[in-house]
């Protein structure tokens, strides 16, 4: 499997774990980068992942109106692609 | 733990893994399995099985950590689901923040799972004073109405015993008493 998949496969699998609780932007990333020691990938892979997973339509994300800061779930779709893993 | 593509070491992972905690070497793990079980397994065999294994479990302990955090926010936002007023709900929002990133954090610097522990504290001796409150609002509601029942009795017993009033006004009277008329 390749990096790229590795990255995406690990967002899904994240995203199943927080059981509907939104992750926000930053605990995603960190969560990537915590998982895939000891060389995580580039920052900007991971949001080009998450990205990709977005435009894709396995995850959700709203932004909160007050931080701007940016949550992601996972679609109908995603959970059920996440089961599969 | 999730699926992945077999390997014959599989079913030896459990020992596999005690032999390595007890610092084993993979040339020691590959002549034991050799000796214990016939099986033989070249070098590098065994050392892709393992750091994919160290690799699963990594990922593994970080989903745990995941999981653990969204209960935490899960719990936080169900006690403060009633009657939040519009601060602590933007409160919250920025707790679960801090909770999820501290856990994952944690990961690397153990020290963190503490300060994430920690900043659960003032969110909690908030619940118990919230809960203090109310607490407090339902003993004065009984006393009054404990108070309100003794007058209410008082007021009974004079209007019972006022020798001026006909049987039809005390009964008139005890109804508005009692609040029935």
């Amino acid at each position: 499997m390749s990096r790229k998949s590795e990255i995406k496969q690990f967002i899904l699998r994240a995203l199943e774990a927080a059981d509907g609780v939104p992750l926000p932007d930053a605990a995603l990333l960190q969560a990537v980068r915590a998982a895939m020691q000891p060389s995580p990938p580039p920052e900007g892979d991971i949001n080009a992942a998450i990205r990709e997973q977005s435009l894709n339509g396995w995850i959700h994300g709203t932004e909160d109106s007050m931080t701007k800061d940016q949550s992601w779930t996972l679609t109908p779709k995603g959970q059920h692609k996440a089961k599969q893993l | 733990m999730r699926k992945q593509k077999k390997s014959k070491l599989d079913p030896y992972s459990a020992e596999l893994e005690r032999w390595f905690a007890d610092n084993l070497t993979l040339d020691d793990a590959r002549a034991r399995l050799q000796n214990l079980y016939s099986l033989s397994v070249s070098p590098s065999l065994l050392s892709d099985w393992w750091e994919k294994r160290q690799q699963q479990r990594l990922q593994d302990r970080v989903l745990e950590k995941i999981a653990t955090g969204a209960q935490a926010v899960k719990r936080v936002e169900k006690q403060f689901a009633k009657d939040a007023p519009p601060e602590v709900e933007t409160l919250i929002k920025l707790h679960r923040v801090l909770i999820m990133q501290l856990s994952l954090q944690a990961t690397a610097n153990p020290e963190l799972l503490k300060v994430a522990t920690k900043a659960m504290t003032p969110v909690m001796t908030y619940l118990k004073v919230q809960e203090q409150r109310a607490d407090r609002h339902l003993e004065e509601r009984r006393v009054a109405i404990l108070e309100q029942k003794a007058r209410q009795a008082e007021e009974a017993e004079v209007t019972i015993s006022d020798k001026a009033l006909s049987p039809e006004e005390k009964q008139h009277r005890l109804r508005a008493i009692f609040g029935m008329s």
